[in-house]
């Protein structure tokens, strides 16, 4: 390849790499800043000199309970997704009767719909069931939409598992259950931790649903907490970019260690925008 | 202090409110309003529902406004008076109708006092979402209310809160560069305005004269209207009739656009900014007047925030037809899903207190709803004069001004003006079309 | 996703012994997927229907006295009839057309670039999927940050080189602008990601063949990699689809619609006709309309580019 075009290979990626770089950068910039500098016009682009104040303000703020209650939402309802998801997942992979093919494609079909569609009923079933502004209402309406991503995911997976280990496993007398609990699981688990990762991560970035159906800090989730800096006094760039930088790093440690993992669910569950 | 939400919450700069409230020297109570900041400050820890009464009520409130960091660091002593606990949840401005609303339909519950802004005092009325407090209030005690106070928060004859502020826009200007530019008085019409504006703007320091907060909001919605009560004229007519495509309205947009577009004397991005930049941008000194609500005067002393520290006044907004801006109130409300409403009463009744009254005037340097109060603060003499004039301005400016009108669906019509208003200043229309069209959707709005 | 027939159908004994035996695995899978599908017919199924059922309506939530009967199509007249919702719809479209193809063009630049045999091609590949699993609501924050008039830091830097730096938030355009580059920026990791993985497995020979009859790059794309890449930009048009048509998080955070409503995506106009005017009946049916706008055009899609595959 010739000098000139390598050449301009690098340029091109170096500035694509700054601009996905960028966002996470400045945010993370700011946070360290104080007031003043933040306040300023036109911005100073370093931290002069860095402070963690922006995060003491954070943490000993509201910011906490929103994390809490993320981790809470996000991980029972992806407990749950996995415990209905899983099995169904190997139903429809090793089990077909008829119409499941139909019925597995309905539930992939879930996936296309746009949430905001179902935003609406849940408010009002969450209203009469008085869970409105409760972690209980987001874990329902989140394992909505991860119980289809788990079992498109899974599906493909356990279809994949070698049909002489299950009839090996047949020959010992084992019955559907049990190959599924002592077999299919075990060696599936590289999959089914996929599956839970992506599930989990759905539920932490969801917004719409949290924005509509809770509203105290007891309930909200770090998303919703986080758009609620942006006020008409003023904007609260401080703790905002604080409270963005520390939610967004297990999700960037994620992506930075799953890179091989991800390839496989990617085509479910890896599309955000 | 009981509850999840102390402590320097997400959203506040406590350090920078502090010596907010020090610096100002004003504050008449400084241990109280020391102990009980102390006390904001502190641990969390101990749950909720405690106290000496054992009752807690939950109040919703504005987040990161400076009144509601007022009435939450004096609290305390409210807690401690009457062994009530005060939890808060806390929303931004332009989502605190959407939050109160579904909070209401939801059935209520969780908030039992809301903080009420009175653009949809009206609707939440009508919507059955308010406790009227003609069983709990002691008439005697209302006659301290300016009238125009207690009207802002009443709803076909009954009185659904009291306020703790009436206040409007004023113009805050920088005496200094007023003195260089050779500019002796705040300008008092349009045109006197445009002059100076002329005059204070050097865009190469990035200083502009002006500013035409354009944001598609509730804030520059309100700030729109100051413009067209300027012009003489009305969203609603007195009998609720739409007179918005009129020609004042005409008028305060041509006004605007020329000043934004071929005076260039308002900063290039204006129609993007809200309420909260505006102000920051006074306070780094990058405009030389801007229109704003009277909280600005006491963060303008506050070093940690101001650069224009001793170098502001502020005058009458300038008028075409009369000096004026749309009068705006502020009060606690019981709602009617509240199962704690006598708790409840109690916090309305002591954040509209006399004393709470008092504190609040000299800390904000604000107008306050009662008559008692108002004379106190101004005859005080531990006041500065800089001080005292600008509370003589800010009483006058409610006075001769008038407030929106009591309607059920203000809230999606004050949603329209601030559409028209962006609209227009980013030219997406022209203002005659975008003025028949809001025209017409503000009638079928009333309509129903 | 093709499926299929399962591998463990086979070698099973033949005759009534077989017919039981399906029998019993019929009624194994049915126990399997049974708990599954009926968590999916209460949270899925029972929500979409009285919401559809709703969507037909009137309902008034603010007058708790008001008659709840069936109107037939007045709710959808009633979207049809407003510029509002016809705005909405166009802007959404437009959107998804344009996001569509820029994120097709730029991710498979981007996955021709990196799948060149260079050096440290793995960690510009790490950097460029970072953004995979953000959340659409921080990153419109964060983007606001970077955009912004007086704070953002790329106008602080076009101003530091002499350039009059734009005005995000108050030009239409702009504003466009920036949802499209925020939304390139999320959207684009996924894509590259899908045209590697279909990249690493097509055969070398045909480029090779191609290359020593003396085809052009540009021929070699067009002719020979396109047409293989086709089963992979299935998978991208219809999940990104599906994903630009739901877009809400982003316009939330970042323009809100504006300025005046020239973002107001339609997802954005539903949230704001159900909880801003407590329209929910309103709000339900232009919900309805967005779900059959995605269930259209991604059956469209899948048709088109199936049939020029068979063909």
């Amino acid at each position: 390849m010739a000098i000139g075009r390598k050449f301009l290979t690098y340029g091109v990626l170096v500035l694509i790499a700054l601009y996905v770089l960028a966002p996470f950068t400045w945010t993370a910039l700011m946070s360290f800043k104080y007031d003043r500098d933040l306040l300023s016009i036109p911005p100073t682009l370093l931290p002069d000199p860095p402070t963690l104040s922006q995060y003491r303000v954070t943490l000993s703020g509201n910011f906490l309970s929103y994390f809490r209650n993320s981790l809470v939402v996000s991980t029972t309802s992806t407990v749950i997704a996995l415990v209905l998801g899983a099995p169904a997942a190997y139903g429809f992979a090793r089990f077909r009767y008829r119409l499941s093919g139909v019925l597995f494609g309905v539930i992939v079909a879930t996936r296309m719909f746009p949430p905001v569609t179902l935003m609406i009923p849940y408010f009002l079933f969450m209203k009469s069931a008085n869970l409105l502004d409760t972690p209980w209402a987001l874990i329902i309406t989140y394992v909505s939409i991860e119980l289809p991503l788990i079992v498109w995911i899974l599906e493909g997976f356990f279809r994949e598992i070698p049909g002489e280990i299950v009839e090996a496993a047949e020959v010992d007398g084992l019955g559907p259950f049990a190959i599924f609990t002592r077999i299919a699981l075990p060696i599936s688990l590289p999959a089914v931790s996929v599956a839970a990762s992506l599930s989990f991560i759905t539920a932490w970035n969801e917004f719409i649903f949290a924005l509509a159906l809770t509203r105290s800090p007891e309930a909200q989730t770090v998303p919703v907490g986080l758009a609620s800096g942006i006020t008409s006094v003023g904007f609260d760039f401080g703790p905002v970019t604080a409270g963005a930088s520390l939610y967004v790093l297990p999700v960037l440690a994620f992506t930075f260690l799953a890179q091989r993992g991800l390839k496989k669910g990617l085509a479910v569950g890896g599309s955000t925008g | 202090m009981p509850g999840i939400n102390q402590g320097p919450r997400w959203g506040t700069r406590p350090l920078g409110r502090r010596n907010f409230l020090v610096n100002t020297g004003l504050l008449a109570g400084a241990a109280v309003g020391g102990s009980s900041l102390l006390a904001a400050c502190g641990s969390g820890s101990d749950s909720g529902g405690g106290g000496g009464g054992g009752d807690s009520i939950t109040v919703g409130a504005e987040q990161g406004s400076p009144y509601t960091d007022f009435h939450k660091k004096n609290a305390a002593a409210f807690e401690k008076e009457t062994g009530i606990a005060v939890k808060w949840v806390e929303v931004p401005h332009d989502n605190m109708h959407e939050r109160f609303l579904t909070e209401s339909i939801g059935g209520g519950g969780v908030i039992d006092v809301f903080q009420g802004d009175q653009p949809w005092v009206a609707e939440f009325a009508t919507a059955g979402y308010l406790e009227p407090l003609a069983d709990y209030v002691d008439s005697g005690d209302l006659d301290d209310f300016l009238p125009v106070g207690l009207e802002t928060l009443t709803v076909d004859d009954t009185l659904y809160g009291l306020p703790y502020i009436v206040h409007n826009s004023v113009l805050y200007y920088r005496t200094d560069l007023f003195q260089q530019a050779g500019i002796s008085a705040p300008p008092t019409t349009w045109d006197e305005y445009r002059v100076a504006a002329k005059a204070l703007t050097d865009a190469s320091a990035d200083i502009y004269g002006t500013v035409m907060e354009g944001k598609n909001g509730i804030e520059p919605g309100a700030k729109f209207m100051d413009i067209l009560q300027q012009a003489g004229g009305r969203v609603l007519d007195a009998d609720g009739n739409v007179t918005f495509n009129d020609q004042p309205a005409l008028d305060a947009f041509e006004y605007m656009l020329t000043v934004q577009y071929d005076d260039k004397t308002s900063p290039p991005g204006a129609a993007g900014f809200d309420n909260g930049d505006t102000g920051n941008l006074f306070l780094q000194g990058k405009l030389a007047t801007c229109p704003n609500w009277p909280y600005i005067f006491g963060l303008g002393a506050d070093e940690s925030q101001s650069k224009v520290v001793d170098e502001y006044a502020v005058a009458l907004q300038p008028g075409k037809v009369k000096q004026c801006a749309e009068v705006f109130s502020w009060g606690y409300l019981i709602a009617a899903g509240s199962k704690k409403k006598d708790a409840a009463f109690e916090f309305v009744k002591w954040a509209a207190s006399p004393d709470m009254s008092k504190k609040l005037g000299q800390t904000f340097v604000n107008p306050v709803p009662r008559q008692s109060v108002s004379q106190a603060i101004s005859e005080d003499a531990g006041i500065s004069k800089a001080t005292a004039d600008a509370i003589t301005v800010m009483t006058q400016s409610v006075a001769q001004s008038e407030t929106i009108p009591s309607h059920p669906k203000w809230p999606d019509i004050h949603n329209r003006v601030s559409l028209a208003l962006n609209n227009v200043m980013t030219r997406q229309n022209s203002p005659a079309d975008e003025l028949s069209a809001a025209q017409a959707d503000i009638e079928k709005i009333v309509a129903g | 996703m093709p499926r299929s027939a399962a591998p463990a159908d086979r070698g099973r004994p033949a005759g009534r012994g077989r017919r039981a035996a399906a029998r019993r695995r019929h009624a194994t899978g049915v126990l399997f997927t049974l708990p599954a599908l009926l968590a999916v017919a209460a949270i899925v199924g029972y929500p979409m229907v009285y919401s559809l059922n709703l969507s037909f309506r009137s309902f008034d939530l603010l007058r708790p006295d008001s008659q709840e009967g069936y109107v037939g199509l007045e709710n959808y007249r009633e979207l049809a009839d407003s510029s509002e919702f016809v705005n909405a719809l166009f802007l959404t479209v437009a959107f998804v057309v344009t996001t569509l193809v820029l994120e097709i063009v730029v991710g498979l630049a981007i996955a021709l670039l990196i799948n060149q045999n260079l050096r440290g091609m793995s960690v510009f590949r790490l950097i460029v999927t970072l953004p995979l699993m953000m959340a659409p609501s921080v990153a419109g924050l964060q983007f606001r940050f970077l955009f912004a008039d007086d704070y953002g830091a790329i106008d602080a830097i076009l101003q530091r080189v002499g350039v009059t730096a734009p005005l995000w938030f108050v030009d239409a355009n702009f504003a466009r602008i920036a949802i499209l580059l925020s939304n390139l920026w999320l959207a684009t990791p996924f894509v590259v990601l899908v045209f590697l993985a279909a990249m690493s497995n097509l055969p070398k020979d045909p480029f090779e063949a191609a290359r020593i009859d003396g085809a052009g790059s540009f021929q070699i794309l067009r002719y020979i990699l396109l047409p293989m890449l086709r089963p992979a930009l299935l998978i991208i048009i219809v999940i990104r689809m599906a994903d630009a048509f739901r877009m809400f998080d982003l316009v939330y955070n970042l323009t809100g619609g504006g300025p005046g409503r020239s973002t107001d995506v339609l997802t954005n106009f539903i949230y704001r006709q159900t909880f801003v005017r407590a329209d929910f009946a309103g709000g339900a049916a232009a919900s309805f309309v967005l779900v059959v706008l995605v269930a259209v055009l991604s059956f469209v899609a899948f048709r088109l580019l199936r049939t020029r595959e068979d063909s």
